[in-house]
């Protein structure tokens, strides 16, 4: 990923759990339940929401089939204007642009939001990187 | 003839004590289930003004049609039928159902329905055997089911009768008079007894009857099972044929194992072709469980006892997404067990997600907390989205204890309670789509749904046009797969199997089409089918109606070639699709002069502002239900599906929609009440007679 290396500073704010004001919102969906709105506050909690679904899991699922919908185009956004993570707002927004079917993107969204996070871990520190992430899934 | 039908209807006083058994002929007509419910409801409620369900006055009935119990595949729903408590601002008549046995076990012991009058004294259960009905005492000072749960309940019921699955005598029959079965009972749990507005009708394992509020209505009578246990038969008209038109169904329509076909994505969506649902979720172990006499068999056994077993729907997911946004995982674990607890409680899974979502909303504002305005400790005590933050609300609803006083009353009363009502719908904080009813699936992107079910009494749970028209089609948006039919062929299709209109244009929920005359057909036809041989016949939502089918010629699905054969094998009438949905808009005609007798006007029927005022789409700063719904839509002369995210419903537009529907209908725009020579077209002067005399029949 071409996305900039980022200070202490900037992985400190980028890895940060905003309030639910401005929480990102994404979608659950299945059959039975309908449609259910989940907030999520931080760049990690995005990344543990999203699943890497094949079609053959969804073969095999049965009647208890959810999906976990985030628009990308609203996510890199919210990333861009909320985040701040510039850098990795246009990746995703870059994405987004291109068109994919959801569940295609959804495997190359997850990639780069993974080594995004690789790279907060690093700025930030084994020690902070533990305690601010962790922080922001719970 | 033998036609299907048991000879009667159980008629029990509760306040009386006293039983009596109707003439079942003089209700075929209704086909069952709602239908006969809504015309017991009719004939034994004096004053029908009653908009109380926990009123002595109350009628309940309970049971299937005339499929139930034969060999017609999947169709073992049992309907409820009567005043629901859950519904806002007043208890409309209502309808709701679950699956299993019972209905079939009613009609082995020689009754069609059960229909429940008055109130007991004290506490009672009905247990009936046969042509055997006894109203035995539930308290400690009888059989001591009274404050059990509703798994408890069905055990210590079974141990009465000495169900061991051996073989046991209940008296001579036509038949044997002998059966290795448990009797199937219908109960409640706490929250029941307690009389909360939230309270489901429990049945066996995972089948109940959530929505509508009728466990309420049990607890208000006092009343704490049913329990019923048959030995006899049921006599169809022609048995060769309803044998044959269930091999014709499973053979040609059905799953095969060898030679499987399925859309590329949407097995789970096949409504009539799908696989037996084992799984429970993404990678735990159950081996498939099904209603009498299904097909199919969508519910699961799970390998661990105490995780939902036999719970399919959505308790056993309603739990996600607070478990998704506070621990970052959804486990089998929790949702399992919050499924069970439900169940064993009997509460609607929708008020705890309802509760949740709500709660959680005003929380952030700083409006909950000890000494608030909603002075509860529960966000103190435990964490939102954890198992025992759920654990504890539930017991507390059940209990009618600290905030669960509260929430037992429903979402809307407690909102009104509290001064929040009006705010947090229109904001979407408290998303209540119509009649006080939690959203389900979204009438501002899928329209059917929500027209259907802002022109009833509840939210309509009826998936038909759903798994075909949104699931499908969203699915294979989602994960770019061709789609099994393309829109011009699925509104060909659809056409050709919803006579009598066979117009392609209902299916078209672009922005013009959901406000059009055929979207009033559409849900003119809709309401009529599922009143009728879902509701009122048995057929179960989970496998009709089937449109679009892998198996089939031209992948055309079974429905209207199935419904007669079913009809005609089980009752002997020839009966084709077309006179079938007359039969379905008779009983909605009488359900909705039921309802205008309770006060219904046109003017009522409005969504929640939110449907109105927030985009369909999530959007930073704002929480609400949203969906990546995609629908065919007929646009600049072409069909094509389209997402139709972040669409909201015009007010104005709406409006005259109804206008449209309600001269559709034969009913008075003005007021949306039917015109006698509607009623009389259906043989329903008698209601028009009612309605006239209540100054309440359409101009």
């Amino acid at each position: 990923m071409a996305i900039e290396a980022l200070t202490q500073e900037d992985a400190q704010r980028f890895a940060r759990t905003v309030d639910s004001a401005q929480a990102f919102v994404a979608t659950i969906m299945s059959p039975s339940m309908g449609a259910r709105a989940a907030q999520l506050t931080s760049v990690e909690m995005v990344n543990g929401f999203l699943q890497a679904y094949t079609i053959d899991d969804f073969k095999s699922v049965g009647l208890r089939l959810d999906i976990h919908y985030v628009d990308f185009g609203f996510l890199a956004q919210w990333l861009d204007e909320v985040i701040g993570d510039a850098g990795l707002a246009a990746e995703i927004r870059a994405l987004h642009e291109t068109g994919e079917a959801f569940g295609l993107l959804v495997h190359k969204v997850k990639e780069v939001l993974e080594e995004r996070l690789v790279h907060y871990r690093v700025a930030l520190g084994e020690e902070q990187a533990e305690e601010q992430l962790a922080e922001s899934t719970v | 003839m033998a036609d299907g039908y048991a000879p009667r209807i159980l008629k029990v006083d509760l306040t009386t004590r006293e039983v009596e058994a109707l003439d079942t002929e003089d209700y075929k007509d209704w086909g069952g289930g709602v239908g006969m419910g809504a015309k017991l409801f009719w004939d034994l409620v004096e004053d029908k003004t009653l908009t109380d369900a926990f009123d002595p006055r109350n009628v309940v009935s309970i049971g299937g049609g005339a499929f139930a119990g034969t060999p017609v595949p999947s169709a073992a729903r049992s309907a409820v039928a009567g005043l629901g408590a859950f519904g806002y601002p007043v208890n409309w008549f209502t309808t709701s159902n679950f699956g299993g046995r019972f209905s079939a076990m009613l009609k082995l012991a020689g009754w069609q329905m059960v229909t429940v009058v008055g109130k007991a004294d004290s506490p009672v259960w009905i247990d009936i055997r046969d042509d055997k009905v006894e109203i035995r005492d539930a308290a400690e000072s009888g059989d001591g089911l009274w404050g059990l749960d509703a798994h408890e309940t069905q055990k210590a019921i079974y141990e009465i009768h000495g169900a061991d699955g051996t073989w046991r005598s209940t008296g001579a029959s036509r038949d044997s008079g002998r059966t290795t079965q448990h009797p199937a009972v219908l109960t409640i749990g706490l929250a029941g007894e307690n009389m909360t507005r939230i309270a489901s009708l429990i049945h066996d394992g995972g089948s109940g009857a959530g929505q509508g509020g009728f466990g309420g209505v049990f607890g208000s009578k006092n009343l704490k099972a049913i329990s019923v246990i048959g030995t006899g038969s049921i006599e169809v008209a022609d048995a060769a044929m309803v044998l044959d038109a269930r091999l014709w169904a499973a053979d040609q329509y059905g799953y095969q194992v060898d030679g499987l076909k399925s859309f590329a994505i949407s097995n789970p969506c096949q409504v009539f072709s799908g696989m037996p649902s084992a799984s429970t979720g993404f990678g735990s172990p159950a081996r498939p469980e099904g209603c009498m006499n299904c097909h199919k068999s969508c519910h699961g056994v799970r390998a661990a006892s105490g995780l939902g077993n036999g719970s399919h729907c959505y308790d056993t997911q309603i739990w996600q997404v607070p478990e998704k946004t506070a621990t970052g995982a959804v486990t089998g674990e929790t949702q399992g067990r919050l499924a069970d607890l439900m169940q064993a409680l009997s509460i609607n899974a929708l008020a705890l997600d309802t509760a949740g979502f709500w709660l959680g909303k005003l929380n952030e504002k700083g409006l909950v907390g000890t000494g608030k305005l909603v002075d509860t400790d529960i966000f103190e005590k435990y964490t939102f989205g954890t198992y025992e933050w759920a654990e504890e609300m539930l017991h507390r609803m059940a209990e009618k204890r600290e905030v669960g006083e509260l929430l037992a009353e429903g979402p809307a009363r407690a909102a009104e309670k509290i001064g929040r009502l009006e705010e947090d719908v229109k904001s979407g904080d408290l998303p209540l789509q119509e009649w006080g009813y939690p959203h389900h699936y979204d009438g501002r992107t899928e329209v059917a749904w929500g027209l259907g079910s802002l022109l009833s009494s509840r939210d309509i749970n009826a998936h038909d046009f759903n798994w075909i028209c949104m699931w499908t089609v969203t699915l294979h948006t989602l994960y770019g797969l061709p789609m099994p039919v393309e829109a011009e062929e699925m509104a060909n299709i659809i056409a050709k199997k919803t006579p009598p209109y066979n117009d392609p244009m209902i299916i078209d929920m672009s922005d013009e089409g959901m406000y059009s005359e055929s979207m009033a057909k559409l849900v003119s036809w809709h309401t009529a089918y599922y009143m009728y041989y879902k509701n009122s016949m048995g057929l179960c939502d989970w496998a009709y109606a089937d449109f679009v089918n892998p198996y089939g010629e031209n992948l055309e699905g079974l429905t209207g070639i199935a419904e007669p054969k079913y009809v005609e094998g089980v009752t002997g009438r020839v009966e084709p699709l077309e006179d079938g949905i007359k039969r379905g808009t008779r009983i909605w005609n009488l359900m909705r002069a039921l309802y205008i007798l309770e006060g219904r006007h046109r003017d009522q029927e409005v969504y929640g502002d939110y449907m109105y005022e927030v985009p369909s789409m999530p959007v930073p700063g704002y929480m609400l239900m949203s969906t990546p719904q995609c629908v065919p839509v007929f646009e600049n002369g072409e069909w094509s599906y389209k997402m139709v995210a972040g669409r909201m419903c015009d007010r104005q537009k709406t409006e005259d929609w109804k206008s449209i529907y309600y001269e559709f209908e034969g009913w008075d725009p003005a007021s949306g009440w039917p015109r006698r020579s509607t009623l009389e077209g259906m043989d329903m002067g008698f209601v028009a007679d009612e309605l006239e005399a209540a100054g309440k029949l359409g101009a």
